[in-house]
Order: C-alpha cells, then sequence, then structure tokens
C-alpha cells in the first residue's frame, strides 16, 4: 500500500508517455475496493500501473 | 457519370437531388471547444442505437442521414447546408460513420478489446470507397462516450495498428473526471513521434490506467469527414454552398452523421437543412 507524498514511476504500457517520477497526491478508495493513486494532474493509477522508487 | 461541370451541377440541385434535414435536440453537459456526438441525440434522424461488438456502418441504420442510392456510374455529393443553431460559435461538422464499437467500461483497467479492424472490412458497405485514400489517412478515429463514466480522471492507453501493420500504443490520454455521454476524444493526434507518417487503420485496445468509479459505456469509432457549416451567431440561419463545402462526393452506403464542436455547456438545437445531389 502506497501513501500520499510517495515517488513512484508509472509502468508499461503507460510509461512511454509518462516517463520519470511523479509524487502520490492523493490515495482514492472506490466503493467497489479498487484503489486509485492519482499522480497530480495525470489522474489515478491503480496499483498493478505504479511502482514505489526505491 | 460524374458531375463534371457547373450546368451539371445546377440541373442536379434543381432536378435531382435528396432534400436532406437534420433536426436534433440538445445535448446537455457539452463543454466548448470539444467535440460532441450527435449520434446519440433527437430527433431527426432518429436516435441511433449504441454499438456492441465492432461492426461496419451504413445507411440503414437508425441515426443515418438518409438519401437515394446511386446506380454507378451515377454518385452522390453534398452540394449545399443551410441551418442555425441555438448556440454562438458552434460548427456542425458532417461525417460518414465508416464502423464503430461499444461497451467499453469504465471500471476496468485490464487492456479491454476493440477488435476496430477496417482493413478487414473494406469489403464491406462499401468501405473501401468510402474510407478515402488507400493508406486510411483520410480516417478520423475517436473515443465516443455513450454514458458517463466514473469521476475520478484517469489516462487512457490505446493500441493501434497503422498502415504499414505495425503496431503501438498512442501517446496516454488524460480523461477528465466525468466524461460525458457524448463526448468524442480524437485519436489521430495521439500518433507519437516514433510513428510519425504512419495513419491508423486498426483500434486492436484501449487501457485506463486507473477505474473512474463508474463503468459508463464507451467505444471507438472511425470516420470520414466530408463538410462542415460554421454558425458563429446564435439562433441565426447560415448556409455553405457547393464551393464552400468543398463538393465531397458521397459514396453509396455512406452513415452520414453529425459531430458538433460547441461553444458552450450544451450542443444547443441543431436546425440545418441540405441537399445531396446526384449525377
Amino acid at each position: 500500500m502506497l501513501e500520499v507524498g510517495q515517488l513512484v514511476r508509472v509502468l508499461p504500457p503507460f510509461a512511454e508517455s509518462f516517463p520519470g517520477e511523479y509524487e502520490i497526491t492523493e490515495v482514492i478508495h472506490h466503493e467497489d475496493g479498487q484503489i486509485a493513486y492519482v499522480l497530480g494532474e495525470l489522474g489515478g493509477f491503480a496499483p498493478i500501473y505504479v511502482e514505489a522508487v526505491a | 457519370m460524374t458531375i463534371t461541370t457547373v450546368d451539371g451541377l445546377v440541373s442536379a440541385m434543381g432536378n435531382n437531388s435528396s432534400r436532406i434535414v437534420i433536426d436534433k435536440a440538445s445535448i446537455a453537459n457539452a463543454a466548448a471547444g470539444q467535440f460532441h456526438s450527435l449520434w446519440r441525440a433527437t430527433g431527426q434522424p432518429g436516435q441511433g442505437a449504441i454499438p456492441g461488438a465492432a461492426v461496419s456502418c451504413d445507411n440503414t441504420l437508425l441515426g443515418a442521414i438518409q438519401f437515394t442510392q446511386q446506380t454507378a456510374p451515377a454518385t452522390s455529393y453534398l452540394g449545399i447546408l443551410e441551418g442555425l443553431c441555438a448556440n454562438a460559435g458552434s460548427t456542425l461538422e458532417v461525417h460518414d460513420r465508416l464502423a464503430h464499437m461499444g461497451g467499453l467500461n469504465g471500471t476496468l483497467t485490464t487492456a479491454q478489446t476493440v477488435g476496430l479492424d477496417l482493413n478487414a472490412i473494406l469489403a464491406s458497405d462499401n468501405l473501401d470507397a468510402r474510407k478515402g485514400d488507400a493508406n486510411f489517412s483520410d480516417v478520423q478515429w475517436w473515443l465516443e462516450w455513450y454514458t458517463d463514466t466514473g469521476g475520478t480522471a484517469v489516462t487512457a492507453t490505446v493500441n493501434v495498428t497503422y498502415n504499414d501493420g505495425t503496431s503501438g500504443n498512442l501517446t496516454g490520454i488524460s480523461l477528465a473526471a466525468t466524461r460525458r455521454a457524448s463526448f468524442m476524444q480524437p485519436l489521430n493526434n495521439l500518433i507519437p513521434a516514433a510513428d510519425s507518417g504512419k495513419y491508423i487503420r486498426d483500434v486492436n485496445t484501449v487501457t485506463l490506467s486507473a477505474t473512474t468509479g463508474a463503468a459508463g459505456s464507451f467505444g471507438v469509432t472511425a470516420t470520414r469527414y466530408r463538410a462542415a457549416l460554421y454558425k458563429p451567431l446564435a439562433n441565426v440561419r447560415f448556409t455553405a454552398d457547393w464551393a464552400g463545402l468543398g463538393l465531397p462526393e458521397i459514396p453509396n452506403e455512406s452513415c452520414l452523421f453529425c459531430i458538433q464542436l460547441a461553444g458552450a455547456t450544451s450542443t444547443g438545437i441543431v436546425r440545418t437543412t441540405g441537399k445531396i445531389v446526384h449525377g
């Protein structure tokens, strides 16, 4: 589980469009149990499409 | 025979044409400067159906503007449009709806199959003629919304096959929160620099970066632009004649429908008439 303020990389198939590192600005817990990490203006990303920067 | 002289055009305008009427109710929740499909707007022509699996479109679909089909070598052209909109600063574009699919889900984060392959269905519904240039450069591709998706802004990545047979992802496009029914997201401008000079012939999949929070319904649509009518003032009738329209050919089986480039927060009532001339 990632948290607000953590730095992440975006994973394929979105990595080509959004290289680099981004900060999680919000964590959204949807009613159906899905989580979205909001990366500022990029919007939400599911846990399978981000990884924490070591 | 085709129309090759002004005399022939005048004769066709007066004696050999199909009168078209576009009278569409306004769609709410639009945004100025964005494209909105009138496929689902009620009125005349009637409200088009939400598509399921990928299929080609033709003139017999509910939602298509009707015109008399011709026997070759006779053909058809859009000869005149005149009309108004309740909102100022709008542009009514007439497109041939080549093919479409629907049923994409705003809550799925796996790659969703689209399978809209124009190259594979060119023998259907006169698509080979309707698509324009052989390299698919005349085809415009869109994500089209049928019901609203959810309030979380996400990114969409669209996987396509180009005219040279290679495949790749378009540049990711950020979708604002709560994409509304009728919104149309152009895809051609998302061809990345690495694939410059190529043209989309097939949309394979759409992947959302996260759930939007609501399934909604959206799909992929392929169209060919034919003409437009600019309406700078509200409730004032404007005319575009054959020269202004460019006298675009309308091949048999064309599925003509309208896309409104909105000038306000609704598409506004659209009332337009015109003639498709034959010869």
